[in-house]
């Protein structure tokens, strides 16, 4: 896939998730995304993306102007540190930091926080079971 | 040379992140200020068509029985609620103790383009009128003769109703019949009359009506105002007050469009 495509279908992702979250679903979609891509697509022009659509969705939800942006950028700094003083570059580590920081917000923004933790306990499930099969052997990924 | 220019690359990234957690840092500081609530404005009424037309999906029973049906029994439990409250004024005239309230109020209509909480039971419910349509913080906010909430935040485009299910939730209401005071309070999934003195009668099935706060601006809840049913009663004779469990004959989840009642 070209990355104009990618680009434009991120963009239309992007686009319904906000709707959505803003409208019909309580759940911090466009939170966890701009983490995932702050966190592992580690550029300038993400960055970006991620800061305007920080302040999209707190418009749209009427909460302080700046909050997902800060929570987002927040959260960046501190894996950051992390990486750079405790540890290497670790993908459970950062997912568990996108983990905290989505529950963190979901608690105080009112979002629905059993669905957070339904999902993570989802994305953690699958993760320990792809890793144990990748030990056995059995997925080479 | 590859090693110094991927530092140099890692450096750019690090100056990028503590630059924009600083922007956003400064932004939610003065979240406030004319810029800042202009560019809010611009983004609210640029998604305020879509939003209204995805929040209205699916909310539509016009055509089906149990609408209908809905209807009829918000109509009536109206008719008990008037039934219950013209007795009371009737006794009270009689006693030559009546107070002529003679209120006009205008009304802001706005239409429901989110909500916060739980989908069955939302807690906030996010309207499309804020300060140019000159809402106000709070402001009652209401559909036919049922008190839905307050208006909890104001900005440019759209505000947010805290519902009466909301935990911050407070209002003072009453039950026509027997004239039980106490306060309501949110609980989530249900409201809770709190404070009712143990020598007050409460009725199971009782409708709880708003007994009236209104500031010195002229903002606030318009006494009257249909709250809920009373489902269970909480009452221990060696306590001072009894409670009760209140639970909303509107579905909120439901509603499309709600009225803000503007200063008195």
């Amino acid at each position: 896939m070209k990355n104009s495509q990618l680009i434009f279908l991120l963009f239309i992702f992007i686009l319904v998730s906000v709707l959505l979250e803003t409208t019909l679903l309580n759940f911090p979609f466009v939170l966890l995304t701009g983490l995932s891509i702050a966190v592992f697509v580690r550029k300038i022009p993400m960055f970006i993306t991620v800061f305007i659509l920080g302040f999209i969705v707190d418009s749209l939800r009427v909460s302080y102007f700046g909050m997902t942006s800060l929570m987002i950028f927040g959260t960046v700094i501190l894996l950051f540190l992390y990486e750079k003083y405790l540890g290497n570059k670790d993908f459970l580590v950062s997912s568990f930091f996108i983990a905290i920081a989505t529950c963190i917000y979901s608690y105080f923004l009112n979002y629905s926080l059993f669905a957070v933790l339904l999902f993570f306990g989802l994305f953690i499930s699958v993760l320990f079971i792809l890793d144990f099969l990748k030990k056995k052997g059995k997925i080479f990924i | 040379m590859t090693g110094s220019s991927s530092k140099f690359q890692r450096k750019k990234i690090v100056i990028g992140i503590f630059v924009f957690a600083l922007l956003s840092l400064t932004v939610f500081v003065f979240h406030n200020s004319k810029p800042v609530l202009f560019f809010q404005g611009f983004i609210q009424s640029a998604f305020s068509v879509p939003k209204n037309v995805l929040y209205s999906l699916g909310k539509n029973e016009r055509d089906s029985k149990i609408y209908s049906l809905t209807q009829k029994n918000l109509k009536l439990e109206q008719k008990m609620a008037d039934y219950a409250l013209l007795k009371s004024e009737n006794e009270a005239l009689k006693s030559q103790f009546s107070i002529s309230t003679d209120t006009s109020q205008n009304l802001i209509s706005a239409k429901i383009i989110g909500f916060q909480g739980s989908s069955k039971n939302p807690t906030n419910l996010i309207i499309n009128a804020g300060l140019k349509d000159k809402v106000k913080i709070g402001m009652a906010v209401i559909f036919e003769r049922y008190l839905i909430g307050k208006i909890d935040t104001v900005s440019q485009d759209y505000s947010v109703v805290m519902t009466t299910l909301n935990p911050q939730f407070r209002v003072l209401a009453k039950l026509p019949e027997t004239n039980a005071n106490g306060i309501i309070l949110g609980r989530n999934d249900f409201m809770f009359l709190d404070g009712v003195v143990i020598t007050d009668t409460l009725k199971k099935d009782g409708i709880i009506v708003t007994k009236g706060e209104v500031d010195d601006k002229g903002i606030g809840v318009l006494p009257d105002l249909i709250i809920g049913k009373i489902s269970s009663i909480f009452k221990n004779e060696t306590a001072p007050f009894q409670n009760a469990e209140v639970i909303p004959i509107i579905d909120y989840s439901k509603l499309t469009n709600v009225f803000l009642i503007s200063q008195m």
